[in-house]
């Protein structure tokens, strides 16, 4: 469905079918309010000969606090709220503020934002590109700041209506993240 | 006019030159630490040069409040922006905007020598099975959301050292932050942090710079809409110190006219004669400038207090003129007057010098000044009043209005004896006061005799919690004959510390050696590390079992033999980064030793934390809580001016005894004085008050002032047709000096403020007490 990469004139669409646009896909995460999910994370690094595993849960709640709970294979906990960004690491938390490590908010701030349906905000930090349909959708961020480019080449988001089923985060070296967003389990 | 006269007015005339030419190439100064005294021991002078000099001198804490919060973000990012670009000004500005400012210079310095300043540097650290550890936890890192931050650095790195030394600065507390800068807890204030390149006590330079940053902020603020209602606010020592200046030269100028215009305008009331006006001043205008160059050339310099000191003498070296002009009775001349009242003004004069003496033995250079002052401006007004006045006077001169007032006034003397009971019983209450005074009499607190405001003082220390700078109450101290030994010590110390800090005991601290260790430490890291193949072949073992690419370590083998082959860091290769500053103030050379300082933070068992110091035995070392330290100078400053109140005291009694030979008439003298002393201190400390080392010394003022009333009363012949006339020159000169030191107490320094209300009041009592104590009685 890639290839019928339109994007809707705004105000054209009115029903949930295809075609759609940005506005739309928002407007349906907007109502959501919290939500959890597990993850799989999976990583390719150039200077390692195998990829790296790990998992966890994540927990969104409205407007803006996103906690990423990685359980496996060492407990790391890294939240995001407001402008504040806490890694709590083996024991030690550090807090920094998000504005101040764009090379760090690179990652979770798109993810976080796509969460919340804030367009706004989704689209001073980058440049945005809707494909496909509702029922499946791509979205493909290009970050806009300079030291945050410098780290992170595009953040490819897929996505089933108002759910988020796949992040792939591409280094500018190469380097990727894939992380697989499962269906809240039982 | 006689010969001696013309002879008197021309010396005079050169004297008055003279000194102009003195004070004309005087320096004047601001620095409020004259009035800090010099300190008694080692420990304390380094405080004290600390505060001076040292790095906490050179900050400059700013809080932007008045707007939202990105508003004041934006403002915050523009003004450490322009400010960052002088470099020639700022050592550094911070305001937690990473994103802009980029790494700070010392990052180079932190990176190219890692292995000789990370304590992790040991040889286990680089065995097979040490490396095989640092690969595992880099594998940790990598797989968690940091490994972007650390991936760039881990071919040359593997070991983390730089995250360790990154780690040991974070270790300080970090300020709130918001929208990319610092802000305080509740997002009200954004907050900047500079460090000056001078010392924040030199004022000019402080000045300057402190307009510098106003420009910037007002750039900032027009180039940000809706900034307009935000406003920056500066705290910091060099702050303070322009502050105070600016603040000691408005009081003194303001002060001064005052003083001067409300003397004249009394003056010009009694006399009605703007000639005579003209006159009365000229010795107090003699004694002025004649203080003044005593002081330019007994210092070298002038200090603004010293100045504004010199409000007091004009209420008082009026005086002298004030007693010639009303004393002298209509058909007579000035000169049948003077022999008449000179042994009186003699004695008078010479009990004041006695009591501004005392003050010439004080350890603040500040109370020196203000005695030199006093004593040379006394002593010139006099023979100005002696020997050039009548040469100036016509001979047939008299005051016949100052004499208006001078009946009603002698019937009011002789009416207060009937006050005499009541005195005593108003002194016998005072001293029941006293004796009940509850929870000690002196101010017990250093600040007191800051010229800080409490308002400034206050901002000051919310910012400091805001920025979350440490409050420095406890310091550990390691003095050595050398430098390599100091930092050995402190070495060992630190070591102590760690232990301590793993305890609880101890939140953090800060040492010289976590920016220059010992040159013996720095070897034994080098010498932890293997040579260049077989650091290889080990790195190959621990590999084996790992994801790493075979060859990605290669930089960390070059970048450990290039550590090897470098020189040792010093001292010179911090020069020009923020380190070299923060090592300036922890490392300290004095007087031929070397001092390394440690500053304590979080410390919650402060007896156990010199209980280890003391075990370690480390010789030269000693743990020192500021706050102790400080109560200790107040306790021996306040022993000192008690000590020349009391001194000075015994001197103007003995010489009182001296001089007028009489036990009933020293007592006559004497007993007002201290009626007047005492009742001065029960007002004083009234509604529990407490006394600073101002009002003490402003006691012994008192008596020193006092004293020339009393002397003028006791002296006074109640059937001699003068009666009236001495009488009415007490009170006008009185009311002279009340205006004098009555102003000075306007003065916001508590320095001039705690002086000038204590003689003004002790000065009227003394006047009042004496009248009543030497009344005659309504009978002739």
């Amino acid at each position: 469905m890639a290839g019928l990469g339109l994007v809707a004139p705004r105000g054209l669409a009115q029903s949930a079918a295809a075609p759609f646009d940005l506005g739309q896909l928002m407007a349906r995460f907007a109502a959501v309010k919290s939500a959890s999910a597990q993850f799989t994370e999976r990583r390719y690094l150039r200077m390692l000969k195998a990829p790296l595993n790990d998992s966890g849960v994540l927990i969104y709640m409205a407007p803006d606090k996103l906690e990423k709970n990685t359980l496996q294979p060492q407990p790391e906990t890294l939240t995001i709220d407001g402008d504040t960004l806490t890694i709590d690491s083996q024991g030690k938390s550090q807090t920094l503020s998000l504005s101040a490590y764009p090379q760090l908010g690179g990652f979770i701030e798109g993810l976080r934002a796509t969460l919340a349906g804030d367009i706004a905000t989704l689209q001073t930090i980058y440049a945005t590109e809707l494909t496909g349909s509702l029922d499946n959708w791509q979205l493909v961020l290009q970050p806009r700041d300079p030291k945050m480019q410098d780290i992170v080449r595009a953040i490819y988001i897929a996505g089933e209506n108002n759910r988020i089923t796949r992040v792939q985060t591409v280094e500018r070296d190469g380097d990727r993240t894939d992380m697989t967003i499962l269906p809240a389990g039982p | 006019m006689s010969r001696r006269s013309r002879l008197a007015l021309v010396i005079w005339g050169c004297a008055i030159v003279l000194c102009g030419l003195v004070i004309v190439h005087t320096r004047f100064s601001a620095d409020m630490s004259a009035f800090l005294p010099r300190s008694p021991s080692a420990t304390q002078q380094i405080l004290v040069d600390q505060m001076q000099t040292g790095v906490a001198s050179r900050l400059i804490l700013g809080a932007i409040d008045g707007a939202p919060a990105p508003t004041l973000a934006a403002l915050s990012k523009s003004l450490a922006q322009q400010l960052r670009h002088d470099n020639t000004d700022f050592a550094a500005v911070n305001n937690g905007d990473q994103a802009t400012a980029g790494p700070p210079p010392e990052a180079e310095l932190f990176w190219r020598y890692r292995y000789v300043l990370s304590p992790d540097v040991t040889p286990a650290r680089f065995t097979v099975d040490g490396l095989h550890q640092a690969l595992e936890k880099d594998l940790g890192l990598l797989n968690s959301d940091m490994s972007s931050l650390i991936k760039e650095r881990l071919p040359e790195d593997p070991t983390g050292e730089i995250l360790t030394l990154l780690g040991q600065l974070a270790d300080q507390e970090q300020p709130a932050s918001r929208d990319g800068v610092w802000f305080s807890p509740d997002g009200q204030r954004a907050l900047v942090v500079a460090q000056t390149q001078q010392p924040g006590f030199d004022i000019t330079n402080e000045e300057r710079v402190l307009a510098i940053i106003d420009t910037a902020f007002a750039t900032a603020q027009k180039s940000i809409p809706d900034a307009g209602t935000a406003r920056l606010r500066l705290s910091g020592p060099g702050v303070f110190a322009v502050h105070t200046k600016s603040e000691m030269k408005e009081d003194i100028s303001r002060l001064s006219l005052i003083a001067t215009l409300l003397v004249s305008a009394i003056l010009l009331f009694t006399y009605r004669s703007p000639r005579i006006l003209v006159l009365a001043l000229v010795p107090v205008a003699s004694g002025a400038l004649a203080g003044i160059a005593a002081v330019s050339l007994g210092f070298g310099f002038v200090h603004g207090i010293t100045l504004g000191f010199g409000v007091t003498l004009i209420g008082e070296a009026v005086d002298y003129a004030i007693y010639l002009f009303t004393q002298t009775a209509p058909g007579t001349s000035p000169d049948a007057t003077l022999p008449r009242i000179w042994p009186t003004l003699q004695l008078g004069v010479l009990v004041s010098i006695c009591g501004f003496s005392a003050m010439l033995f004080s350890s603040f250079t500040g109370f020196v000044q203000l005695g030199l002052f006093s004593i040379t401006g006394l002593l010139v007004a006099v023979a100005v009043t002696r020997w050039v006045l009548p040469a100036l006077l016509a001979p047939n001169f008299a005051t016949t209005r100052s004499a208006i007032f001078a009946p009603a006034l002698l019937v009011l003397v002789r009416r207060a004896r009937m006050l005499r009971l009541p005195a005593l019983l108003l002194i016998a209450g005072a001293i029941a006061i006293l004796a009940f005074h509850r929870g000690g009499f002196w101010e017990d607190d250093l600040s007191s005799l800051s010229p800080i405001p409490a308002s400034d003082q206050k901002l000051d220390q919310s910012l400091r919690a805001d920025i979350g700078a440490p409050d420095v109450r406890y310091l550990i101290v390691a003095a050595a004959p050398g430098e390599q030994q100091a930092l050995a010590r402190s070495e060992r110390i630190a070591a102590v510390l760690d232990g301590l800090a793993r305890q609880g005991i101890l939140g953090g601290y800060d040492a010289p050696t976590r920016y220059l260790p010992s040159a013996a430490t720095q070897r034994a890291r080098l010498d932890a590390l293997p040579p260049p193949d077989e650091l290889r072949a080990r790195l190959d073992r621990a590999l084996q079992d790992t994801p790493f690419q075979p060859d990605l370590f290669a930089p960390f083998i070059a970048d450990v033999a290039a550590a090897k082959a470098q020189p040792l860091l010093d001292r010179a290769t911090l020069q020009g980064t923020s380190l070299a500053l923060k090592l300036d103030s922890l490392l300290v050379e004095q007087h031929g030793a070397w001092v390394a300082l440690l500053s304590l933070r979080g410390v919650t068992d402060p007896a156990r934390v010199a209980a280890a110091i003391d075990q370690a035995a480390v010789p030269g070392v000693s743990f020192v809580d500021l706050k102790t330290e400080s109560d200790r100078l107040l306790e021996i400053y306040r022993h000192e001016a008690l000590m020349l109140t009391l001194i000075g005291s015994v001197v103007i009694v003995a010489l009182l005894a001296v001089s007028l030979r009489s036990p009933r008439r020293v007592a006559l003298v004497v007993a007002p004085l201290a009626g007047a002393v005492i009742l001065t201190t029960a007002i004083l400390t009234l509604g529990d008050h407490k006394l600073s080392i101002f009002n003490l010394v402003g006691l012994l003022l008192t008596v020193a002032v006092g004293s020339n009333y009393c002397l003028f009363f006791e002296r006074q012949d109640w059937r001699d047709s003068n009666a009236p006339r001495t009488v009415a020159s007490l009170v006008l000169a009185n009311s002279c000096t009340i205006i004098g030191f009555g102003i000075l107490s306007f003065a916001r320094l508590p320095v001039l403020h705690g002086i000038g209300m204590t003689v003004a009041i002790g000065a009227f009592l003394s006047l009042v007490l004496s009248a009543i104590a030497t009344s005659p009685g309504m009978q002739r």
